[in-house]
C-alpha cells in the first residue's frame, strides 16, 4: 500500500478558515490528507495540542491564522509564532523533525493560497516518509 | 557600604567556632530573624548523609543549622510558601528554582531573601557510602565531615583520619558527584541576593567569601554588620582573582561532562534519538515521582501532564511528552526528578537534552533573572514575520 500522508491543519476561525472557505467555493482542488480542525484563533493552539496529534499517529501538522497585524484578536498570532519557533526544537531534539510541522498565513481571501500550501506541505511530508511514531505499531 | 564583594565572619564568637567557614552564613541568618518571619535551612540528623528540613523563626540553634551538606541533595525551594517573608539558603540550583516560580507568580521577590551558596556539586548518598566501604573500609557513620577542596573529595572520620580522592579519578570509577552536578554549569549563585562561599579565602583563616547582588543583600549584610552578627573587610585582591579562577575551571570540567553526556545524544541521527529516548522511557510505571519531586513544576493537579488518559497505549506517554516540553523551558538542571525515580530512568539526563538544545539555539538559560519571560509566555512582536 502507497504511504498516504496524515495531516492535522489547525485553523484559526476568522482568516484560514475563512480560506478554507474560499478555496471551496472557488471550486478549488486540494489533497484531501488534511484534517481540519477549527480554533477560534491560532494563538489558541496549545503546543499539546500539536504534541498530541504526533502521539496519536499525524505525519505533520499544519498551524495557520491571520497575517501579524490581521488577527482578529490583536496579537494573539504574535503568540503562535513564539510557540511555532519552540515546538520545532522540541520536535528536532525529540526526533520527530520540525519539517513536519508548518506555519502559515492565509487571509480570507487566499483561498489559492491555502490550497497551494495545503498541497505543498502534503508532498513535503509524503517525500518525508510516514512520522517515525508510526512504525512502532500503535 | 563599599564594594560588592567581602570577607565575612560572624561576630559571635560560637558561631565563628562552630559556622562552616567562620559562619557568616550563620551570622546573617540570625540577623535577618528580625526582618523576615523566618529562615528556611537544612539541619544534620545524625551521619553526614541525613538531615532534614528545618525552619527557624528566632536565633536559638542557629549553630545546629547547616547551609548545606555534600550529599544530601534537598531541594529547598518546595518549602517557600506564597506571603511569608523568609530567607532562605539555597545551592544554585534550588536559587534557579525559585527564580522560576517567582516568574510563574508562586513566590513573589520581595518577599524571599535568597542567600547562596557557591556549588562545586553534590554527592549521590546511596553510591558514595557504597565508596567508603568497598574502597576505604570505612562505615559510613564514623564519617564527621566531608568536604571538596583543591579537586578532591575529603572525608574526616569521628577518630580523626583524614580520606582524600581526587573527584576526577572517583568520577572515572562511576563514583564521585551526582550526574547532573557533573554538567552543572552554575557555581556562583548569582541570580541570589548575597553569593557565599569558601573560594577566594585564604584556607587557614575560617572567612567566608561574600558577593552581593542586590540592594536587598546589601541592605541584609549591612544590618548585620551593624548588629555586630557579622564583620567584614575587604576581600584580598589575588584571592578574589583565585575565586573567580575557581569558578572558571569548574564551569570549563562542566561543559566538557555537557559534551561527554548529552554530545552523543544529539550527535545521534534524528530516528535513534527518538529510539534511544523511548527505550529510556521504556520502564517508567507512571508513579509521577518525578514531577512531585520537581521544583519547577507547580501547576498542581490541573496540569496539562495530568490531562491524557493512562490507558493510551502511545509511543510516548503524554505524561513525558508534555513535560519534556514544559521543562525545556524551565528545566534547572537539580536532577531531583533522576534521584526521584524507582526505575532509575535518567530523567534529567533527558529533560537537560531539551533545555540544552534551545539554549544553545536562543541563549535562553532558566532561573538566572526574573525579567527573562519565560518563552512559552511570550506574547511580544515576532520579528521576522
Amino acid at each position: 500500500m502507497t504511504f498516504e500522508p496524515k495531516i492535522i491543519a489547525f485553523l484559526c476561525n476568522w482568516c484560514s478558515y475563512g480560506a478554507a472557505d474560499m478555496a471551496g467555493t472557488s471550486r478549488l482542488q486540494y489533497p484531501p490528507n488534511v484534517r481540519i480542525i477549527r480554533f477560534m484563533c491560532s494563538g489558541r493552539i496549545d503546543p499539546n495540542f500539536v504534541i498530541e496529534a504526533f502521539l496519536r499517529g499525524a505525519d505533520g501538522v499544519m498551524m495557520t491564522g491571520c497575517h501579524i497585524g490581521d488577527c482578529h484578536y490583536i496579537d494573539g498570532n504574535y503568540k503562535t509564532v513564539h510557540r511555532y519557533e519552540f515546538l520545532k526544537d522540541y520536535l528536532d531534539t525529540l526526533g520527530i523533525g520540525s519539517e513536519r510541522l508548518t506555519l502559515a498565513w492565509c487571509s480570507a481571501a487566499e483561498g489559492a493560497k491555502f490550497a497551494q500550501t495545503v498541497a505543498d506541505f502534503t508532498e513535503q511530508i509524503r517525500r518525508l516518509g510516514p512520522s517515525p511514531f508510526k512504525e512502532r505499531g500503535q | 557600604m563599599m564594594g560588592t564583594e567581602y570577607w565575612g565572619w560572624a561576630g559571635e564568637a560560637h558561631l565563628r567556632e562552630h559556622g562552616e567557614s567562620g559562619g557568616a552564613v550563620s551570622g546573617l541568618l540570625a540577623s535577618v530573624l528580625s526582618s523576615y518571619d523566618e529562615v528556611i535551612v537544612i539541619r544534620k540528623t545524625g551521619t553526614v548523609f541525613e538531615a532534614e528540613v528545618h525552619t527557624l523563626d528566632s536565633p536559638q540553634g542557629i549553630a545546629r543549622v547547616q547551609g548545606a551538606l555534600h550529599a544530601v541533595s534537598i531541594e529547598l525551594s518546595h518549602y517557600l510558601q506564597l506571603g511569608r517573608k523568609t530567607a532562605i539558603v539555597l545551592k544554585p540550583c534550588e536559587a534557579r528554582a525559585v527564580i522560576e516560580n517567582i516568574k510563574r507568580n508562586h513566590v513573589r521577590r520581595e518577599d524571599v531573601l535568597l542567600i547562596g551558596l557557591n556549588c562545586g556539586g553534590t554527592l549521590p548518598p546511596v553510591k558514595t557510602k557504597e565508596y567508603l566501604r568497598t574502597q576505604f573500609g570505612v562505615s559510613p557513620g564514623d564519617i564527621a565531615k566531608e568536604e571538596i577542596a583543591k579537586g578532591n573529595l575529603i572525608f574526616f572520620t569521628t577518630d580523626g583520619q583524614e580520606l582524600s580522592r581526587s573527584i576526577d579519578e572517583l568520577e572515572e570509577a562511576g563514583y564521585g558527584r551526582r550526574e547532573s552536578c557533573r554538567y552543572c554549569d552554575v557555581k556562583i549563585p548569582s541570580m541570589c541576593d548575597i553569593a557565599c562561599g569558601n573560594w577566594g579565602t585564604p584556607a587557614e583563616k575560617h572567612i567566608t567569601f561574600l558577593e552581593v547582588f542586590t540592594d536587598a543583600g546589601a541592605a541584609a549584610l549591612e544590618a548585620a554588620v551593624d548588629g555586630g552578627y557579622v564583620s567584614v573587610s575587604e576581600p584580598g585582591e589575588k584571592l578574589a582573582a583565585v575565586r573567580k579562577k575557581i569558578e572558571g575551571i569548574m564551569v570549563k570540567m562542566a561543559k566538557g561532562w555537557q559534551e561527554k553526556m548529552l554530545g552523543p545524544f544529539m550527535a545521534m541521527e534524528p530516528k535513534e534519538r527518538l529510539d534511544a529516548i523511548h527505550a529510556a522511557l521504556a520502564p517508567c510505571i507512571g508513579c509521577y515521582a518525578c514531577r512531585k519531586a520537581c521544583p519547577v513544576c507547580k501547576c498542581g493537579d490541573d496540569c496539562k501532564c495530568f490531562q491524557a488518559d493512562p490507558d493510551d497505549q502511545l509511543p510516548i506517554s503524554m505524561f513525558h511528552a508534555v513535560r519534556f516540553l514544559h521543562l525545556m523551558e524551565s528545566c534547572v538542571g537539580c536532577g531531583q526528578c533522576s534521584d526521584a525515580c524507582p526505575m532509575e530512568i535518567p530523567l534529567a539526563h533527558l529533560h537537560q537534552l531539551f533545555a540544552k538544545a534551545y539554549e544553545g539555539r536562543t541563549g535562553y538559560k532558566p532561573g538566572m533573572s526574573c525579567g527573562d519571560i519565560p518563552p512559552l509566555s511570550r506574547g511580544d512582536f515576532p520579528e521576522g514575520y
